[in-house]
């Protein structure tokens, strides 16, 4: 509770919920993700409508294989992005099959431009930021006033007035929070 | 014990990777420089600071509009196949019914024969305090406007919840009636409220008053767009 996640069995109570079929957790956790699904589909697909496809078949995949979901504080999001990154895969497939059918031979250089490194590195950029959004006050403003606003620890600590000590704290513990859960996204194999 | 054998606290490494080494004993200092293990734990978290850095450029992610109906649309299977009887049942006494009787609507299905063609569609959002969230639907079935409406996370209130249709004028509605105990509800509009201005779907916490006019307090709205 203090760790600056929210309140422990969260995530897991939902996911347990999920599993079992409660359509209302399915509403919950879309509430709670479809924009880091939708945000993170539009990044790579480039198009509103593809993403929201994306996003809808997410979800639908989600809930009818919610039985692989192992419930814990923090799988569901990582879960959720792996399906993600399958059913974007399975867009630009569709799509280069598309180009092939028109034969349009200019277009086979956008074909290789789908993926770049440039691209990998926001999507874990939009992971961040659904994480730090979703950290508990006060560690959640003081991740955003270091890192989104560049100020120093002691100028968080006036601000906020609470004791550096703390401040760093919540910094630092805040950081190692994110490459946690950073390694599980990149780890959940799809 | 030596001292490339004790690892400073990851905490104490993350405060490395923030340009910090304050809080670092002389011995600390000299570990970190030497030892690959905390380099890479360093270089890692250095990373990860940079991308929390990148992460304040990220503007609100917004679930998107009209995504989750289609969502519960097509996870709703057995309910879609009660709502087949229930409107089998509710056209029957419709029927029977002099006009101007409760009609009961279907969200259109794609798998089911529907008669019934979508017009238009409302995200409703929350509304002031609170959290209730929704969804609406406007169809054409032979002559008639339905609209169907959905809503969540409705809060503790004990009247009953009425459904408006708000003119964008902002000064007129009309009341097409009110949500049952689990939130839904399928009213029967005439045909040319929404050509009149009549497209902001609200959703407002009634008392039992008597007094027909709107409470004031609105839990939900969201304006109907033509699909």
């Amino acid at each position: 509770m203090f760790d600056g996640v929210r309140v422990d069995g969260d995530v897991k109570a939902l996911s347990t919920r999920f599993r079992a079929g409660d359509h209302d957790a399915l509403e919950e956790c879309f509430h709670r993700w479809a924009g880091l699904v939708h945000a993170m589909a539009l990044r790579r697909l480039g198009e509103a409508h593809d993403a929201d496809d994306v996003c809808q078949q997410v979800f639908v995949s989600a809930w009818h294989g919610r039985h692989r979901l192992t419930p814990s504080e923090t799988a569901f999001p990582a879960w959720l992005l792996a399906i993600a990154r399958h059913r974007i895969a399975d867009r630009f497939q569709e799509r280069l099959r598309e180009r092939r059918r028109v034969l349009a031979v200019a277009e086979s250089g956008a074909a290789e431009a789908i993926s770049t490194g440039g691209e990998m590195m926001s999507a874990d950029a939009l992971v961040v930021r659904q994480f730090v959004d979703e950290l508990t006050e006060p560690r959640r403003t003081v991740v955003r006033l270091a890192f989104f606003h560049d100020l120093t620890h002691e100028q968080i600590a006036d601000r906020l007035r609470i004791p550096l000590g703390t401040v760093k704290s919540h910094s630092r513990r805040g950081l190692l929070q994110l490459r946690d859960r950073l390694k599980e996204v990149d780890d959940v194999t799809p | 014990m030596s001292r490339l054998e004790s690892h400073p606290d990851e905490e104490l490494l993350a405060a490395v990777a923030l340009g910090d080494l304050d809080d670092l004993d002389a011995d600390q200092l000299e570990h970190v420089q030497v030892c690959p293990d905390c380099a890479a734990v360093i270089a890692e978290l250095r990373e990860v600071a940079t991308l929390a850095s990148a992460a304040g450029q990220v503007t609100a992610m917004a679930a998107p509009p009209g995504v989750w109906q289609r969502v519960e649309h097509e996870t709703s299977g057995h309910r879609a196949d009660r709502r087949r009887h229930l409107s089998w049942v509710a056209a029957a006494a419709a029927v029977l019914l002099a006009g101007g009787g409760f009609a009961a609507g279907r969200w259109s299905t794609s798998g089911e024969q529907s008669t019934s063609q979508v017009m238009a569609r409302a995200r409703l959002d929350p509304y002031g305090t609170h959290r209730t969230t929704g969804a609406a639907e406007m169809r054409r079935d032979a002559g008639r406007i339905l609209v169907d409406v959905r809503a969540s996370r409705l809060g503790s209130g004990t009247g009953p919840r009425e459904v408006w249709l708000i003119n964008t004028d902002g000064k007129r509605m009309v009341s097409l009636g009110f949500l049952r105990a689990d939130g839904r509800g399928e009213f029967e509009a005439p045909a040319e409220l929404y050509a009149k201005g009549y497209r902001i779907v609200d959703v407002s916490q009634e008392s039992y008053d008597g007094n027909p006019r709107h409470s004031g307090d609105s839990l939900a709205r969201g304006t109907l767009t033509r699909v």
